[in-house]
Formats: C-alpha cells, structure tokens, sequence
C-alpha cells in the first residue's frame, strides 16, 4: 500500500483525538507547569517567582503527607477493589437464574451519584443517630460504634472503603464480562487432565483474565490517584490532615488560599507521577507496547 | 532538541503562561457589549449565595421586580450559586475579568483581595451609609471608602439550649466559664452530652477561639491578628484561650464525634432538640434553621439563646459579640458607567431602604439599619430578632469572623490547626507559631 | 484455531457452554457453591442496605431523618421531598445530563476508537508519538488545569454552554480511553486485517468491518466508565456554565442546599429520581454488551 494512503488513514484517525486533547488538556497542562514559576493569587497579573515554589514543595511536610496519603488510598485501593472484584465477576459469569438477579442489583451504587453517596455514608457513620451505630446497640456490636470519621488512625480507611463500595461494581462488570470470553473447552481440557477446581482457577481463569486485570487495574490506580470528590464532601482533609490527598492539597491551596503557584507545582508534582505510574504499568505489564503480545502464541 | 526546536516550545509556554495569567489584562471587553446598544437602561448580573428554599431569595427577587418596573430598560439578572462553589467561580471569574455585575461577599479579607487587584469599585461615601449601625459597615471599609451594601441581615453568635434540659436539672445558664465548666460536669453526670459542636466543618470551632480571645484580652487582640501584625498570633491571650478550649475538650464538654460532624446536614442541631445535647454555639441562623427541623421546639418556648460567658480576670466587654456583621454585595470594576449608575440605583432605592430591611424581617432576617426595633412586632420570631437587635445595637465591640477577617492564604490552614487542636492533636504554642509563620510567610 | 482468529471475542463451538451449564444444575450444589452463595449474600446486604437506608431517608423529612429508627419505615413517612426536588426543576438538569453524556460517549469512544487503531497499525512515526503524548495526560486531576482551561473556553466564547462541555469532558477522557483500547484492538489478529487487506479492502474498510464490531465489549466497558466519570463530574459544570437552562445534575443537586444547611432528604430523593434515566440506559447497554459478548459465547 503506498505511504501515502496510510498517512492519509494516520491523520484521519488521530488528528481528531489528538486535537481534541492538545487544546483542551495539553495546552492548560503547559499553562499550570507555567504557572508553578509565579506567584498569582487569581488576580491581577502573576509575578515570576523562579524556583520558590518548587523550594517551598521539598520543605512542605504537608504536601509530604498529602502523597503519602495518597499512595496510600491508590495502593489499598487496587488491594482491595481488585479481589472482590474478581471474585464477584466470575460469581456474577456463573449461569444460574439467581446470580444474574444478584448481578444486577450488584451494579446499584454505580448508578447513584458521588454526592448522594457522600451524604449517605455520613448520616449512616454518625456516631449518635447513624445506622451503623443503631446496628452495634441493637446486636451489641461494640466494634460498630465507632467515630468512623473523625478518628485520626481510622477515618482513612473508612473513605477507602466508601471508594471501593463504590467502584467494585464497575470492575465486577469488567470481569464479569472477561470470564464469560473465556472458551470454555479450556476448562474442559483442565478437567480431563485431572484438574482441581483451585487449580481450575490459577491455571486457566486467572491467566485468560490477565487483559481484563490490566485494564481493571489501570483504571483503579489512575483513578485513586486523581481521586477527589468523597473525600472533600466528607472530611475535607480531617480529621487533622489524615485524608488530604494530593488532589485535594491543591485544591485548597488554589481555591480556598489562593495561591495558585504553588497549587501548579502539586499539579504537575501530581501530574509526573502519573506519568510514572504510566510508564512502569506499560514496562511491566507489556500493555503499552502497541504490537499483540498474542502473536507468538497465535 | 536543537536550538530552534526549543525556543518553539519556550513561545508555546509562554502563551499557556499568558493565557492562564493576563487574562485581566485584556478585559473589560466583556461587559460591554450588551449594554452599547441599548437605548435608556442596561443588562446585570448579579450573583448571590442564597440557595436552597431561602425566604430571604422571595424577597430579593420581589425587589429586583420592583426595581426594574421603576426604572424602565434596567434588567437585574440574578444567580443563585452554592456557597462553597461560589468561591472558585467568583474567583475565576474575578481573575479573567468576567465577573458579575453585582457579587456577593462577607467583606473582610476576601473583598480586600479583590479590591487590591482592582476588581471592586468603590462606593465612595454613600448617603445611605449612615442610616445603617455603625459597626455594620466596618468588614466593607477599607481606607474610609465604603465598598458594599448589606443585603442580609446580622449574624451575630449565641448559645442557643435545650431550656427543657436545663429546668430540669434545675440549672440556669452560666454566665462565668467558671459555670460553664460546673454546667459541663452536672450534665454530663446525668448522661447528657453538654455541648453539641460540629466541627468537621471546622468553622465552628473558630467561634469558641473568637469569644474566648476576646473575653480574655479584648477586641484588640483580634484586630491585630486581622491586620497582621507579625507576632499577633502569639499573644498570652489566645494561648490562653486555646488552653480553655482544649480543657473544655479534655472534660468531655463535647459529643462524641463532633471532629467529624458536619452542621449543614442538621445533625449538630438534632442532639439539640432531641434532648441528646444541651447547648450549642452558633449564629443566629441556627433559630430559622431549629424552626425549620422541629418548629415545636422554637415555638414551644424551649430554646434558650445566651450570650458567651466571660473568663474571670479577662479584660473583654461581656457585650462584645463575634460572628458575621452582615453579607454584602459590591460592584464589579469592570462593569459599564451605565452599569455602575445602574447597580448604584438599586443599593440606594432598594438595598438601603426601610422598606427592604421590613421585608426581609418578614424572611426571619435582623436588619442592620438603625432604629429597626419596631420592624419586628408580629414576627414569629419577634423576642429572638429584638434580643438580636439590641444585642448588635448595643455591642461595644462586633469582632468580625476571623475565617472571613484574615487573609485567605492564612485561612485555611488556621481552620485546619484550630480543629487539630480541638482533637488534642496540636499543642496551643504549636498553633500560634505555626499562624505567626504562616502569616508573615505571605 | 478458530481460537486464535477471533481473540477479543474469543470463540467457541457453541454447545459447550450450554452443555456445561446443563450438568451444573443437575448435580448437587457443592461445597463451594454454598459458599459463594453466602459471601454473594453478604456482599448484596452490603450494597442494598444502604440504598435502602437512603430511600427511607428520602421518605423523611429534614427533622427526623436523623432522629427516626434509620432501619425501620415507621414514623411519619412522606413524598414531600420528590415534590420539593420536581418544583427545583430536577427535569432540566436530568435532560442536560442525559444529553451530556450520551454527546460525549460518542464522541469520545467514537475519536479514541480511531486514533487507538491508527496507533496498532503503527504505519507512521506520528502513531507512536501520538500515543506517548497521551499517556502524558492518564493522571492530571482537573482541578490542576481549571484555571487555564476556564480562560480558554471564555476567549473562545464557549463559556456558559454544554458544547464548551462536551468538548472538554470528552477531551479529559481520551488519554485512559486510547490506553485501553490500544490495548484491546492490538490483540485483534493481524491474519484478519491481513485478510481484509488481501480482499482488496482499505484501511476504513478495516476500521469499519472489523475493528469496530470486535470492539464492542471495549467499547461497552468505556461507555460504562466515561459516560460516569461525565455524569458526575462537578467541578467542569461549576466553572464552565452560568446559567439554570445549561446547568447539569450535579449543579442542579447543589441548589438544595442552602447555605447553611442541606436538605438531606431532598438530595436523596433527588438521587434516586436521577437513578431511573441511568438505570434504563444501564440496561439498554447491558444487552448490547450481552448480545455482542453472547453471539459468540453463548449463541
């Protein structure tokens, strides 16, 4: 085929999403890296400020703490989210009558809107009138009777836990839909060689599910990273700085303090290292390289 | 990357650089259009904070009406935003020179920021400005020009309590913090939480730290944090308040959970009149906001209101009050002469008026014009108004809400520490270094 | 292998699965079954309890949401609040959203699916640039380029319209979206497009007879994940529209709250109205996907 029709194809194709990108993201992404050289506080114009606020980021042991925090919820996240939902997907895949009703009523908070969530959760959580305590005084479930949001050593794993109430019905569905691909005559031909069900399972589901689990977990990480609306309808940061994550930092520290600079720094702080997690799940997982890893096989 | 290939890159950031900084500079573009072409009257908008089914919106909106049919070709758009929301738009909207005709504002730190940057226009020395109480105007004052006009009423802060709880128990409430912590005790040895707080929205926390400085040392001491005067954190005063916050805590004054209870969704009310906490310190919207969650609570003649106790020793008038003196709306700079001409109209033929101010009675507010006693009669809510009234009439001192006083950047990190103080997390001399730091940093 | 040939859609002679299906129903339920059941259970009181909660709030009222017995339907149990919600004109905001995202899942899906082609193709230089660039966008929160983005749709007198929103919502969506796709249509054999190539097809005919059909349960994943991250996006809303007859859901929930307080019951109600246009749409899709994964699968 000459070039030239596949240049023609190539522009055809990625001009569009290209642009819609560069001018939509790409340019307000060079506008925030320019701005972490100004001090502006929204007004006026900005004034060049060199590298002060790249200075003040490595003193900043709030903005330390924000990444910790951060790491934090991305890595408790994809352990928690990413076995549920496996487990509930080949669940759901199973063909009984029961389970496709159980699957559909699996997919609920998924349709209910974060901020119904948020409030939600927070008249469930309250200590005095909320359900969950109302539950431990009537089971006399001490455990239940909690200051869920406003202790320190706990609040951070509640919100993790809301988030994945929340997002483990998308990732059911995505391996719900990966297990169902699976040929079954792989199964089959486990079964006559004598396989176990275990085996079954760490033999042929989990290796044809391994797309499915990169896909899943791209999604789980690059969202925990960015994530941003529960924490601030909930905590806002608190109790203390326990749950300011570095989306939120920014967020205060651009719209609430006015300082816009320094927010541009944590952006693009918060902005390379999601570049960074991008380059080690496409290194290590194979799953950015653009030739099939199914032709040796095929 | 060679030479010329860089530069390119050096040419693109730099427009990113003047597309995200100088917006401002080329404005005023914006609002001039519209208002060009028509004949007599102009187009605003005008962008308010009052969302949710306020009474307060009726009016306003009735108003708006009334000064559009007297002054024929002005048309008055208004936009209700919520209020947490409302600061990033305003904000933006200030910094790309595309704002509203008419803004809502608390005044103080904020408004001071736009003014600085050019952004307000200025009153001047209205002729209405002197039908309003004296301290009403102070948090839109800067340098002797007058920058806002009130559009809501007073909010001064109060404890309002269970009076069913406090008879009994046979109590009255205290007027010493020295009673107030005896109070704490009997209550809570009869299984009541005594105070309610929701500090998970951390602003009110704050009010204990303003009553508290100036009960000890007096209005100055706040004044000098608001200006920012280096070291004005660190005064025997405030540490001495922050001290008797964390001993209010440490004798279990407040709920449990109230470091993550948030006020807007009614649960720090709800202990109130349901018997499960005694008392709770809040501005005076908590009695509408009470009226609308059990109105047989307010109207049964159970809920009590009472100023802050003062501190033994403590140098603060016991009349002094803390909270918001009222809420504001200003004109934009950018706005046309017409526009200005126009939006002036409305604040003195409407916002300024007897009139407006008996109407919004009627919305549960507490005007600050002068002489608005006899505006309450018949008000469902008339012994709360009047009490309201002569409390900020009479005030010696009405020390302004330091989240709003104080500049934004120092803000949000004082509402940030003040809560880790309540949590016993945060040494009081550690919180005061910390402002004093932060403050002079900026 | 008829295995090899159609790997995203994986084939299989199809009585299998029925046959499988049939002998588990006939045996006696396993040990593991029952206890999939009962972990199943577990995780459905976990997702229903609250909803149930949240729709006995709904039947409330501001006062006693809180103070009622949160699990019991007793006391005073009203629709007042779904009258308070339609008379805030939830109608408008519902139908803004709804056009939102269906505008930007086509737009997005339709533009990634594309570029995600051209970049497995890999015919020029300019694919794999592409897709480096936008891997450089999978983790900017957005709140990060408001600012700048807010300017720029203003000067491009876009400001205050749902088309400044589709543009940029679908923007903020294709750098994840490319990334999975890529990853989906790389495995899409090469014999095939080779075999449409042979057959005289060009490289739309591929695009279009092959790629797009294999894609459906991709495209029907992204749909699911873009078309939420659109329905309850806040932030762009806020910033970017002014006016009641642009605004969106999320905007529109807003205005329930006053300011000093939130009407809870409202809100929830709210949310629950704003379910059923998702939950049709939900199930609309849900077929798709079942009908392109079973026509292969199942059959």
């Amino acid at each position: 085929m000459p070039s030239s029709r596949k240049g023609l194809a190539d522009l055809a194709g990625l001009v569009p999403a290209m642009v819609l990108f560069g001018v939509f993201i790409a340019v307000p992404m060079l506008g925030a890296l320019a701005l972490s050289f100004f001090r502006w506080n929204g007004l006026g114009t900005p004034t060049w400020a060199g590298g002060a606020n790249w200075v003040q980021f490595v003193h900043d042991p709030l903005a330390r703490q924000a990444l910790e925090v951060t790491a934090k919820v991305v890595v408790l996240s994809w352990i928690v989210q990413t076995p549920i939902s496996i487990a509930l997907g080949l669940f759901t895949a199973g063909r009984q009558r029961y389970r496709s009703v159980y699957a559909a009523l699996f997919v609920l908070p998924l349709l209910l809107s974060t901020a119904g969530i948020a409030l939600m959760w927070e008249a469930l959580l309250d200590p005095e009138f909320g359900g969950i305590t109302a539950l431990g005084n009537s089971l006399h479930l001490g455990f239940l009777q909690q200051n869920w949001l406003g202790d320190p050593a706990l609040t951070i794993y509640v919100l993790i836990a809301l988030i994945a109430w929340q997002f483990i019905p998308f990732h059911t569905l995505l391996y719900q839909m990966g297990r169902r691909q699976i040929p079954a005559v792989l199964f089959e031909a486990a079964l006559l060689d004598g396989a176990s069900h275990a085996q079954l399972f760490w033999r042929v589901t989990l290796p044809q599910l391994r797309y499915t689990i990169v896909t899943s977990s791209t999604l789980i990480i690059v969202g925990s990273l960015t994530y941003f609306d529960i924490i601030y309808i909930m905590t806002n940061g608190g109790p203390g700085y326990t749950t300011r994550v570095v989306s939120l930092d920014m967020y205060q520290t651009a719209f609430q303090q006015n300082e816009f600079g320094y927010a541009s720094v944590l952006a693009v702080v918060l902005g390379v290292v999601g570049v960074a997690v991008a380059l080690g799940l496409v290194r290590y997982s194979g799953f950015g390289s653009m030739t099939s890893q199914q032709e040796g096989a095929a | 990357m060679s030479s010329t290939r860089r530069s390119r890159w050096l040419t693109l950031v730099a427009a990113a650089t003047m597309m995200a900084g100088l917006g401002a500079c080329s404005s005023g573009s914006s609002t001039t259009s519209s208002a060009a072409t028509t004949s007599s009257g102009s187009t605003l908008t005008m962008w308010l904070v009052t969302t949710g089914p306020s009474p307060i919106n009726t009016v306003i909106n009735s108003s708006v009406a009334a000064f559009e049919k007297s002054h024929p070709g002005d048309t008055i758009t208004v936009d209700y935003i919520e209020n947490q929301s409302y600061k990033q738009k305003i904000q933006l909207a200030m910094g790309a020179g595309n704002p509203p005709t008419i803004f809502w504002s608390w005044g103080g730190g904020p408004l001071h920021q736009f003014i600085a940057a050019g952004d307000v226009d200025s009153l001047g020395r209205p002729s209405w400005a002197s039908g309003f109480l004296p301290s009403s105007l102070d948090a839109v004052t800067f340098n002797g020009q007058i920058y806002g006009v009130p559009i809501e009423g007073t909010q001064p802060v109060f404890f309002f309590y269970n009076k069913a709880i406090f008879s009994k128990l046979g109590l009255t409430f205290p007027t010493t913090w020295s009673g107030l912590l005896a109070t704490v005790s009997t209550l809570k040895a009869h299984g009541y939480a005594p105070i309610s707080l929701a500090e998970g929205d951390q602003w009110p926390g704050l009010m204990y730290l303003e009553y508290l400085t100036d009960r000890i040392g007096g209005p100055s001491v706040a004044d000098a944090i608001q200006v920012g005067t280096p070291g004005a954190w660190n005064n025997p005063a405030v540490v001495q308040a922050l001290t008797d916050i964390q001993q209010l805590v440490k004798a279990g004054a407040f709920q449990k959970g109230y470091d993550a209870l948030h006020y807007s969704g009614g649960g720090s009310d709800a202990l109130v009149y349901s018997g499960k906490a005694a008392m709770q310190l809040m501005g005076d919207w908590d009695i509408s906001s009470l009226l609308g969650l059990d109105k047989s609570f307010v109207t049964g003649g159970d809920l009590g209101m009472a100023p802050f106790p003062t501190v033994p020793g403590g140098t603060g008038n016991p009349a002094d009050l803390a909270g918001n003196t009222a809420s504001y709306v200003a004109i934009s700079s950018k706005a046309t002469s017409k526009q200005k001409a126009a939006a002036e109209a409305f604040f003195a033929d409407v916002l300024a008026t007897a009139s407006y101010a008996k109407s919004s009675v009627g919305a549960g507010e507490v005007p600050v014009i002068k002489g608005a006693t006899g505006l309450f009669a018949g008000q469902q809510l008339a012994s709360y108004d009047q009490a309201i009234y002569s409390a900020v009439e009479n005030a010696p001192s009405f020390q302004y809400s330091w989240d709003q006083a104080v500049p934004p950047a120092e803000a949000t990190p004082m509402l940030a520490d003040l809560a880790q103080v309540f949590e016993l997390t945060m040494t009081p001399q550690k919180f005061v270094a910390t402002l004093d730091s932060t403050s002079t940093g900026t | 292998m008829s295995q090899t040939v159609a790997r995203p859609a994986r084939a299989q002679p199809a009585a299998h699965g029925a046959r499988t299906a049939t002998r588990a129903r006939r045996r006696r339920p396993s040990p593991g079954r029952v206890l999939a059941f009962i972990l199943a259970t577990v995780w459905l009181v976990v997702v229903i309890a609250p909803i149930y909660y949240m729709v006995l709030a709904s039947l409330r009222s501001q006062g006693t949401y809180l103070t009622a017995n949160p699990w019991l339907p007793r006391g005073g149990l009203t629709l007042a609040e779904y009258g308070t919600v339609f008379g805030a004109g939830l109608g408008r905001y519902l139908l803004n959203s709804v056009i939102l995202t269906a505008v930007c899942i086509v737009l997005t899906l339709s533009l990634c699916l594309g570029a995600a082609f051209r970049i497995v193709r890999r015919s020029t230089r300019a694919a794999g640039v592409t897709f480096r660039i936008l891997l450089l966008g999978l983790a900017i929160p957005i709140q990060a380029i408001i600012v700048p983005l807010y300017l720029l749709v203003y000067k491009l007198h876009l400001y205050n319209t749902l088309f400044a929103l589709m543009l940029v919502m679908s923007a903020a969506a294709v750098p994840v979206s490319v990334l999975i796709m890529v990853s989906f249509v790389r495995d899409i054999p090469r014999e095939l497009i080779g075999a449409v190539l042979v057959d005289g097809g060009s490289e739309w005919t591929v695009f279009r007879r092959l790629i797009v059909p294999l894609s459906r349960p991709v495209l029907a994943t992204l749909a699911i994940y873009d078309g939420l991250n659109v329905w309850n996006n806040f932030i762009l809303p806020l910033v970017l529209t002014q006016s009641n007859n642009v605004a969106v859901l999320p905007l529109g929930l807003t205005k329930l709250e006053g300011l000093y307080s939130i009407n809870v019951p409202a809100i929830m109600a709210a949310v629950l109205l704003s379910v059923l246009p998702l939950v049709i749409l939900f199930v609309m899709l849900r077929k798709q996907v079942m009908r392109s994964l079973g026509s292969v699968a199942i059959r």
